[in-house]
């Protein structure tokens, strides 16, 4: 049991800094290390994402950082991806999933090098406009949204992502928002935080009623996201992102060379 | 009806700077037409024209986050009271930990009891329900502000929720 609610505290401060789930990390030191078994792995990442973005959410949302609206309108196509992808789980192999896990964390290891490291010129566009406070200047920052529908096509793909492996999608959602979107890095974090709770909600409806949930993993770990998101979330703003960045991309890599070797050795 | 007007000029800007077809210049306002059609139907989720909010939507914006805050540590709160409620209990009763989330009607008539599993099976409920709280709120939020394009929109999200559990019986 303490197991778990270490790995649950560090997978939970790494998400809440990084604006992701922790069930990129979360799955694999389970399945790998632990030898928990790919779909009751699964369920139990979910569990801890869903408390990841409540707990950071709090702080986030005491902020004034995250788009209510914005997320509401992504959150359309991503819980419909989530339960697209939520229904493919439950009705393919173990091994495809741990090889489609594999290959989602390379593609996230590689996409983590786009991540812009300061917010861009943010201007209001007339579309969902909002504003908030810069903590670290004290300014008010403005901004509004460009390509929203690029935005629903990658949230749908996200929510099939996270229903289908169980991680929370922040890793393509906050790069979208902040890249594509027009989103101000911050907020990007704080919205895509929001969202992946939703969405994980819908996935874990799915797993818990085919009995995937398994509490003595689930709890523990969960637990320790909780306690984790909240140390994550005031120290995201103090750690160099760029070390913080380079770690965890070489992980990532580690663990999908894992996952690819458990899913070939059938 | 503004904004119908503002494309119509903002067209026939374009079509004085355009000149003679077939050059850049033209190309690019062509370009711009179709993004001004793009963004009518974008219309759907738009706020107002360019511009800084006013205070009424500051207020509103200020007000929902206010209610999700509530949500969320209402659902947190819940939440980790059931769960350590049901950690002590088993500690108590050295009652091991379940191997399985109880469904529904198995965790009430546990409750009554006392059984550990029952606390911990509602905690992990709790959990997954905050979020759901969160939606919900926002509805509500949006119903008294009488911002009626998002209350359909958090209704379609809090609908696919709805599939979600139906699906699994």
């Amino acid at each position: 049991m303490h197991v778990f609610l270490l790995i649950g505290l560090l997978v939970g401060a790494f998400g809440a800094m990084l604006g992701v789930g922790g069930g990129i990390m979360l799955i694999p030191l389970l399945t790998v290390v632990l030898g928990v078994p790919i779909k009751t792995a699964i369920g139990a990442s979910i569990i801890c994402v869903i408390a990841t973005s409540s707990a950071a959410g709090a702080v986030y949302v005491g902020r004034g950082l995250t788009h209510n609206r914005l997320a509401m309108v992504l959150e359309i196509a991503t819980t419909g991806g989530a339960l697209t992808g939520g229904i493919t789980a439950m009705l393919i192999s173990p091994h495809l999933l741990t090889l489609f896990f594999g290959m989602i964390l390379v593609y996230v290891a590689f996409s983590m090098r786009k991540l812009p490291k300061e917010d861009r010129t943010a201007s209001p566009t007339g579309l969902l406009d909002t504003s908030y406070m810069d903590p670290r200047t004290g300014n008010a920052v403005s901004y509004g949204i460009r390509n929203l529908p690029a935005g629903m096509g990658t949230s749908f793909l996200a929510g099939n992502v996270s229903g289908l492996l169980g991680i929370g999608g922040g890793i393509i959602k906050v790069p979208i928002m902040s890249l594509v979107m027009g989103v101000p890095l911050r907020a990007s974090i704080a919205t895509s935080n929001f969202m992946i709770g939703i969405t994980a909600a819908t996935s874990a409806i799915i797993y818990y009623t085919h009995g995937y949930m398994d509490p003595t993993i689930a709890i523990p770990t969960a637990l320790g996201v909780l306690v984790g998101a909240q140390i994550g979330t005031r120290l995201g703003g103090r750690l160099r992102s760029q070390k913080l960045k380079q770690v965890f991309q070489v992980l990532l890599l580690v663990f999908a060379v894992q996952m690819f070797y458990r899913a070939m050795r059938g | 009806m503004e904004r119908e007007k503002d494309s119509v000029h903002e067209e026939q800007e374009h079509d004085e700077v355009v000149g003679t077809p077939g050059t850049p210049e033209a190309a690019h306002a062509c370009e711009s037409r179709s993004v001004l059609i793009l963004n009518s139907v974008l219309g759907l989720f738009a706020t107002r024209e360019v511009g800084l909010e006013s205070e009424r939507e500051v207020k509103s914006r200020h007000d929902l986050n206010r209610v999700v805050h509530r949500m969320l540590i209402l659902g947190l709160v819940f939440c980790t009271v059931t769960l350590f409620i049901g950690l002590a209990l088993s500690a108590i009763y050295h009652h091991p930990l379940p191997a399985k989330v109880l469904p529904f009607r198995e965790i009430f008539k546990g409750l009554k009891t006392g059984s550990p599993p029952s606390f911990l099976s509602l905690g992990i409920l709790m959990l997954i329900a905050t979020p759901v709280l969160r939606v919900f709120g926002s509805l509500v939020e949006f119903v008294v502000k009488r911002d009626w394009r998002y209350a359909c929109i958090t209704l379609t999200v809090i609908l696919i929720l709805g599939v979600s559990v139906f699906i699994g019986r």
